[in-house]
């Protein structure tokens, strides 16, 4: 399925990820937690697909399920002891608990960032800060894409290797380590002779100059304008509820949940409905596509 | 590319530069704030320079009208002996001027310089005062379980109560109404066991929550928290600390062998150089 929070304008976007990916990183409320979660792993599994999902979820639980135990190996607060170490200081219950909430925070700012990195393209990071910050937004943006094309250029030399019998696949187990890193240092001179060649190329084109204009495919119509105020308010009522107090919780010296009423309700429900806002997009432009067929 | 100077970076670089200066001002002069006339001193003052001279500690700690000895002198003369023997750990221990005052304060706190080997350390550790133990090995004593002692031992916290604008809210349900932690009672002991042992076992026993951690560098025990009150739960400045029949030690709990009827006490400390530290 063609994502379509992605052919919003790079603004939405990005304010979309700016804002998820903050409210994320500073609440630790189970009910904003279990949200935030659950929702960037869907919409991860509708951009990446199920093979991508499995992967990420299988190192992000292991990861997290680590970071769980070392918390209360080296944090010792709260009042329910549990059981003693061996070196005599407690386990406490409150420590375990917090150890489980930044381990899910952790998770799902990393499936956040895994979605921002699929929707945000090179493009897209360039269009928005080109002009404001051109130089930074020129090295992140081949920082981002560094990784990826790294892994395609080291798959060409290999295989030209591999035709002259110099891959590391061939030969004792010597031999197969120096042509591991001589297959390194080629990517390695590749890599910088890469990017002085983008700098100067991106430079021989005025990349940066003020009287210049670019060629984009963005405009900002009035569907941009509908999700985005529809985002906005959202995150204005995450926001005074984030304020309030009822997205985080107290776990020191003993838990303590910010009290339930009408209003941190609203705020769950506001949060949930900006958490699945790209998923809902994503379904109505799919109804909307068989619709048509179907009237066809 | 050649760096033009335009008018956004100057803007740019005028704002970092602001927020630096704000930030510069609003955060690290903790203990200038924290002093009220006639109240307790400037923390500040309690860290001597290297150039100083150290000898008129009296008048420096206490400004003048406030006695030191009324606040917690229970036996005026170990601290008379103590100030006069030693100029205190805090100034030992703290020499280099770069030492952060939180720092210092940990280091001062209850495990202080049992082996004078902090790299900010020039001159050597003082010396315990005439008449009292000087730190032990604990590492190489073997403990007689056979041979039973008795100790009292007290910990409290009611220091917290005359502080209370700058105690943790979040801890108050922690905080005993009578600010007593664990009352004033005799526990056995065994024969080469240290204060840092008797604490440990009596927290244990009593299900009163208790964290510690081995810093090798003083070769003892720091006490972070008991009962869920932490160091720094009070200001900066705050902290446990420990006196066996009315003296703080100049080195850690765990240094402290026992002898059969000492009083230990663990006090949270509120101000470290104000009470703790200056040589009582």
């Amino acid at each position: 399925m063609k994502d379509a929070f992605s052919t919003f304008h790079p603004v939405v976007n990005f304010t979309y990820f700016t804002a998820v990916l903050l409210f994320s990183m500073f609440s630790l409320h189970p009910v904003f937690q279990a949200i935030s979660l659950t929702c960037s792993v869907l919409y991860f599994f509708l951009l990446g697909g199920q093979r991508a999902t499995r992967f990420s979820l299988l190192y992000l639980l292991l990861f997290g399920l680590f970071m769980a135990v070392i918390n209360p190996a080296f944090n010792h607060a709260g009042v329910t002891i549990l059981f003693y170490l061996k070196n005599g200081n407690p386990i406490t219950l409150e420590s375990i608990l917090y150890g489980l909430a930044s381990a899910a925070m952790f998770m799902a700012v990393i499936m956040w960032f895994s979605c921002f990195n699929i929707v945000m393209t090179a493009d897209k990071f360039v269009y928005l800060f080109g002009r404001v910050v051109p130089a930074l937004a020129l090295v992140l943006s081949m920082a981002l894409r560094f990784v990826p094309r790294y892994r395609v250029q080291i798959r060409v030399i290999s295989t030209a290797r591999q035709g002259v019998g110099r891959d590391v696949t061939n030969g004792s187990v010597f031999e197969r380590a120096r042509n591991g890193l001589q297959i390194l240092s080629m990517m390695a001179t590749w890599a910088l002779e890469n990017a002085i060649e983008t700098a100067d190329s991106m430079k021989s084109r005025g990349y940066g100059l003020p009287r210049r204009t670019s060629f984009s495919i963005f405009r900002f119509d009035r569907r941009d304008r509908a999700v985005c105020g529809v985002m906005l308010l959202l995150v204005s009522v995450v926001f005074a509820g984030a304020i309030t107090g009822s997205s985080t919780m107290r776990f020191f010296p003993s838990l303590k949940l910010p009290p339930p009423n009408v209003f941190s309700s609203g705020v769950y429900c506001a949060y949930l409905a900006l958490c699945l806002l790209p998923v809902i997009i994503d379904l109505l432009e799919e109804l909307k596509w068989k619709r048509i067929k179907s009237g066809l | 590319m050649k760096i033009k100077l335009s008018k956004n970076k100057i803007i740019v670089a005028a704002v970092v530069v602001c927020v630096l200066a704000a930030a510069w001002f609003y955060g690290g002069n903790y203990c200038e704030k924290a002093a009220e006339p006639g109240q307790n001193p400037p923390a500040g003052t309690g860290i001597t320079k290297p150039g100083e001279d150290l000898p008129p500690v009296t008048n420096e700690m206490y400004p003048p009208g406030t006695d030191p000895d009324a606040e917690t002198g229970e036996q005026p003369a170990g601290r008379e002996t103590g100030m006069q023997g030693e100029p205190g750990v805090f100034n030992g221990g703290s020499s280099k001027s770069e030492t952060t005052e939180r720092e210092a304060a940990k280091n001062a706190v209850n495990h202080a310089d049992a082996t004078p080997k902090t790299e900010g350390s020039q001159q050597q550790s003082n010396p315990a005062p005439e008449g009292k133990p000087a730190p032990a090995a604990w590492q190489e004593v073997t403990v007689d379980t056979a041979s039973q002692l008795t100790c009292s031992l007290t910990v409290r916290c009611d220091d917290i109560f005359a502080h209370m604008d700058r105690f943790n809210q979040d801890k108050l349900e922690v905080l005993p109404p009578d600010g007593v932690i664990y009352p004033c009672q005799n526990v056995v002991f065994y024969e080469g066991e240290s204060v840092f042992n008797v604490l440990q076992r009596e927290m244990k026993k009593h299900k009163i929550h208790l964290e510690f951690v081995l810093t090798p560098l003083h070769s003892s025990h720091y006490i972070e928290g008991i009962n869920n009150i932490y160091e720094f739960d009070c200001g900066e400045l705050s902290g446990w600390t420990y006196k066996v029949n009315g003296w703080s030690p100049n080195y850690g709990c765990s240094c402290y062998l026992l002898q059969d009827g000492d009083m230990v006490e663990w006090v949270y400390s509120c101000d470290l150089d104000a009470e703790g530290l200056g040589g009582s």
